[in-house]
């Protein structure tokens, strides 16, 4: 689908602990006494409400002509419901502007006619905090004019008595259904099963590895319904592989995160990711965070750029999001905290997009540079709600 | 599931005044529960304090400056390692060493030492003194004494709640003279509401903290002191120049379990104010400080 501003949509970050404080606990722990006395679930459970509200912009570019341009707020909250439970929600509205990418499409000619769109969702989970695993469901929507999604979560996740191991288990279903703002008679769904699977493990006291396998089925309409000559199967399976990499920097309070996903599916499509970013504090309120990615995809088997296409394939599809291309992004998060409670920050991303800088490069001639940007303005402001302090005088 | 019925018991102990509070099916459980905590606090007491000669502290101490060392348990290993790492990171103010300074300081007569029995006590005093080979402890000059006054109150109500629940006690407070381990909130999920001690009116409640699990901790100028030509004098005592600070008049901190709560208090109050005030804002915890002037400052 179109891209979405949600991909940079954030939870509330717990600031993290700073090192002092973690070493003063670590040591505290190591005594048997206090070891005994931790309450498990309390640790879990968070003791304050967490409110984001982020305001956001998209833009892209082929071949500096303005595409599509996205925008619209997005507010998150984390609260605890009782000392084991608690909930997260989210919502988002965001409007949509623009062309697609020029070529072969019903709605765009040379110049690419415009379309308007909004789009909002939502989702809420709820989970159960126990000594040492949690169990959460969860529940996500979202709508526009010819697209509505629906999906359902069990998400579960156990740990080891000194944590430092975490393993995630998560089951999803989900049902779509796509129409067509040029076909009144288009009326189509698709469902899809998703399992993930994953594991934290604490490496050292100065690093941290995440594994994560996540396998997705879907069966039903695929096929973009504003694209001609777009048919494509009626089935995909996609397989991912990620591992992360944390490595805490003590000399800053910082840390460098480092992300490597491989990607597969049935379509023959498959793509690799390789993400860097700094987490750097530069002062006591002030922190920044560049970061740099290099995706490459490799196209799926039916993807073609004949026009008109073979009539011997079954399957076919000139969208560029299905050919070969290489992407590098760069972004900057810039995160000021204003006080114990509120922080303010502001994120912004360019990347660009062309077949040339796929792996083993891409023979596209008709696939036309693409760039584009995001704009991200957020507050996240803490409401604890167990611990207040009233003074009784002054 | 049957109702949970709060019970109170009031004690002496460690100098002071405490109270276990906790949630039990009967009076019979609870008060089995509070017989095992007090059995613990008196093994406790047998183990570290410097007032029982039998003592692994009074031993440790009567060996200073000989070249004796003494085998130290698991438990006292990792205090002493806690300490260290407090020691480190309060620019070495606080010291478990420091406690021999109280033999030159006569609380009760309000005298104040001469420079000469400063110069001469302030030797013994050092961290970086002890020989500190686990699990192996010496004290490296005769004289010197560890001192475990400054964190027992607060480890102490870490251990009885720890007691506690694995007792199967899951609702409960330890308040051992003011320093408080929460066991678990109230039955029903809410949490404990808890009064901070007026450091000047007696009897008087400064603010008040609504906390469902964790440490609270106070340190101030007004536990133990004496007032001359209109001077206070408190008992915290800064282990390089032998002398009180001059500091807030008391400091409040919040922590996940007490003891890291109360060194963090204490560590506020040597540091003085400026200094303190810049080291709990750096450690992120939740605080409550009542300035020199009355003013009170919170996270």
């Amino acid at each position: 689908m179109k891209r979405r501003l949600a991909r940079y949509y954030k939870t509330s970050r717990n600031r993290p602990l700073g090192s002092k404080l973690k070493n003063l606990l670590a040591a505290a722990l190591a005594i048997p006494s206090i070891a005994l006395s931790v309450n498990s679930v309390a640790q879990e459970t968070p003791s304050e409400t967490s409110f984001r509200l982020q305001y956001g912009s998209y833009r892209d570019y082929q071949n500096s002509a303005k595409r599509i341009h996205t925008q619209g707020p997005q507010a998150s909250i984390t609260t605890p419901l009782t000392e084991s439970t608690h909930l997260n929600a989210s919502f988002f509205y965001e409007t949509v502007s623009g062309a697609s990418p020029i070529y072969l499409s019903t709605l765009s000619g040379a110049s690419g006619v415009g379309i308007e769109d909004r789009r909002r969702g939502g989702n809420i989970d709820l989970v159960q905090n126990f000594e040492q695993f949690s169990l959460g469901f969860g529940t996500a929507i979202s709508s526009e004019d010819d697209y509505k999604s629906r999906s359902f979560a069990i998400k579960s996740k156990y740990w080891t008595e000194d944590k430092n191991t975490i393993w995630a288990l998560d089951f999803g279903l989900g049902k779509d259904n796509i129409t067509a703002s040029n076909n009144p008679d288009l009326y189509e769904d698709r469902r899809n099963w998703s399992l993930l699977t994953g594991v934290t493990q604490v490496l050292n006291s100065k690093s941290v590895l995440q594994l994560n396998f996540s396998w997705n089925a879907g069966e039903g309409y695929f096929s973009d319904p504003y694209k001609l000559f777009d048919q494509r199967p009626h089935s995909r399976d996609q397989y991912a592989l990620l591992a992360r990499h944390i490595l805490f920097l003590s000399n800053t309070d910082g840390s460098w995160h480092n992300d490597y996903r491989i990607y597969f599916d049935s379509w023959g499509l498959n793509s690799q990711t390789f993400e860097t970013s700094l987490y750097h504090p530069i002062s006591a309120n002030f922190s920044v965070q560049p970061s740099l990615r290099y995706y490459t995809q490799d196209r799926a088997d039916f993807f073609s750029q004949d026009f008109p296409p073979k009539r011997t394939a079954a399957y076919v599809s000139a969208d560029q999001r299905l050919g070969q291309f290489g992407e590098i992004s760069a972004g900057l998060t810039l995160t000021y905290q204003v006080s114990q409670t509120l922080s303010l920050d502001l994120h912004l991303e360019h990347f660009h997009q062309r077949p040339g800088l796929a792996l083993g490069g891409g023979d596209s001639a008709l696939l036309q540079p693409f760039s584009g940007q995001f704009v991200i303005f957020g507050f996240s402001k803490k409401l604890d709600r167990f611990f207040s302090m009233s003074t009784c005088r002054n | 599931m049957s109702q949970l019925k709060l019970f109170k018991f009031n004690f002496s102990a460690l100098g002071g005044s405490n109270e276990i509070q906790l949630y039990a099916k009967d009076l019979q459980i609870a008060s089995a529960t509070k017989d095992l905590l007090l059995q613990d606090l008196s093994n406790l007491e047998q183990h570290y304090s410097r007032y029982k000669s039998e003592s692994l502290i009074s031993k440790i101490n009567a060996a200073a400056g000989k070249n004796e060392r003494c085998l130290v348990d698991q438990e006292t290993a990792a205090l002493l390692d806690y300490t260290k790492v407090c020691w480190q990171q309060s620019a070495g103010l606080f010291d478990i060493t420091s406690g021999v300074l109280r033999k030159v300081w006569d609380f009760k007569a309000k005298k104040i030492p001469s420079q000469q029995e400063l110069s001469a006590i302030l030797p013994l005093v050092g961290w970086n003194k002890i020989i500190w080979q686990k699990p192996y402890c010496s004290l490296s000059v005769p004289g010197m004494e560890l001192d475990f006054g400054g964190i027992a109150k607060e480890f102490a109500a870490d251990r009885l709640a720890g007691l506690a629940i694995q007792n199967d006690i899951k609702h409960g407070l330890i308040n051992l003279g003011g320093d408080i381990r929460i066991i678990g909130p109230h039955p029903d999920a809410s949490a404990w509401t808890i009064g901070i001690t007026h450091p000047r009116e007696k009897g008087a409640v400064i603010a008040n903290i609504t906390l469902p699990y964790g440490g609270l901790a106070t340190s101030g100028d007004y536990e133990r002191y004496f007032e001359l030509d209109g001077k206070r004098y408190c008992h915290i005592l800064n282990p390089k120049t032998g002398w009180p600070v001059d500091s807030f008049q008391s400091v409040s901190v919040v922590a996940e379990n007490c003891l890291v709560a109360g060194t963090a208090a204490t560590t506020t109050m040597l540091l003085g104010q400026e200094k303190g005030m810049k080291y709990l804002k750096d450690l992120k915890v939740k605080f409550l400080c009542v300035n020199k002037e009355g003013k009170i400052t919170r996270s």
